[in-house]
């Protein structure tokens, strides 16, 4: 198995890479999610991961063959 | 015996904004309709404590809602026990709110609205400020001894008069190897698989697998608010033989390259 970062919650870090150790890979499992949070500090706006996340979900996406 | 304390009486659930802490906007009759039965309920089954909602009602805070605390809970649900602020709220009343000046007002308001036990654990200035209140005759000292017979009777009623740290044992539950399996138990049973397509899952232990992602190699969002701290935001917080994901799969996986 390998693994790439790919991003921190709201920047890329290394997406050519992931994306390129995906291409090499049987599967692919991404883990992303939200900043951790309680209470009022967990007041959001909106929903929508940040960019840099559906960024690295997309580009390894188009990898694939779904 | 054990006690119960109600939260956040009342109106907290009401969270039009989608926020925590929601103003709400409760006409008397939907409040008594939908919001008070459950309070009502567990005040009749026995509920000794009751915590109160941080945020305000009709344009008036928990903390100061004196028909709320007072003839609603009180005289109407007929509360035996104690009514306890929630995390520094009374200080909310001045930094929050904005109803009163400082903290010594703020504490009269609480008082006489009918908080009987404040939560702060990191200073004692309620105590403080409260005394000053009752010697300048600003609180009369019978509010301060019916706050204090309703705490001190749940205590007699639990038995921690007598026996202040009883039911102390029953933190040898906690991390116990039972308690790790019902945990166990329960993070598998809140996994959602949307879909399964072309039998993707589970995966070979033979696969080349790629793990990716901020959340890969963090016990963080495994954990998150509420767990080993408020925030569950301290990396520091977690216990160092927890596996993140990326390390379970490693552990499991046959091809380790």
């Amino acid at each position: 198995m390998s693994y790439v970062p790919g991003t921190t919650y709201d920047k890329e870090v290394d997406i050519a890479k992931a994306v390129e150790a995906a291409s090499k890979a049987d599967a692919v499992v991404i883990c992303l999610g939200e900043w951790a949070y309680a209470e009022t500090p967990g007041n959001i706006p909106d929903l929508t991961l940040p960019d840099a996340q559906l960024f690295l979900a997309l580009k390894i996406m188009e990898t694939k063959s779904l | 015996m054990f006690s119960a304390s109600l939260k956040h009486y009342v109106g907290y659930s009401y969270a039009t904004t989608g926020g925590d802490r929601s103003p709400a906007l409760i006409p008397e009759i939907t409040l008594r309709e939908y919001f008070l039965p459950a309070f009502a309920a567990a005040v009749k089954a026995g509920a000794h404590t009751v915590m109160v909602n941080s945020s305000e009602v009709n344009g008036t805070p928990g903390h100061a809602n004196s028909y709320l605390l007072k003839n609603v809970l009180h005289d109407e649900l007929g509360l035996q026990g104690f009514v306890v602020s929630d995390w520094m709220d009374i200080k909310g009343l001045v930094s929050t709110h904005h109803i009163a000046a400082n903290e010594k007002e703020a504490t009269r308001i609480a008082v006489l609205a009918g908080i009987d036990m404040s939560m702060v654990p990191s200073d004692y200035s309620f105590s403080d400020l409260l005394l000053e209140l009752v010697q300048e005759g600003k609180v009369p000292a019978s509010r301060i001894d019916e706050a204090v017979r309703r705490i001190l009777t749940v205590k007699y009623q639990l038995g921690l008069v007598d026996d202040p740290l009883r039911g102390i044992e029953s933190k040898t539950v906690i991390g116990s190897p039972e308690s790790r399996q019902v945990s166990l138990e329960a993070a598998r049973e809140s996994i959602t698989l949307l879909k399964n397509e072309n039998q993707a899952l589970p995966l070979a232990k033979t696969a080349h697998v790629l793990v990716t992602g901020p959340d890969a190699d963090s016990l963080i969002p495994l954990n998150n608010g509420w767990s080993y701290t408020w925030q569950g935001d301290r990396a520091s917080a977690y216990p160092k033989d927890h596996a993140t994901i990326l390390k379970a799969i490693q552990e499991k996986s046959a091809r380790r390259t």
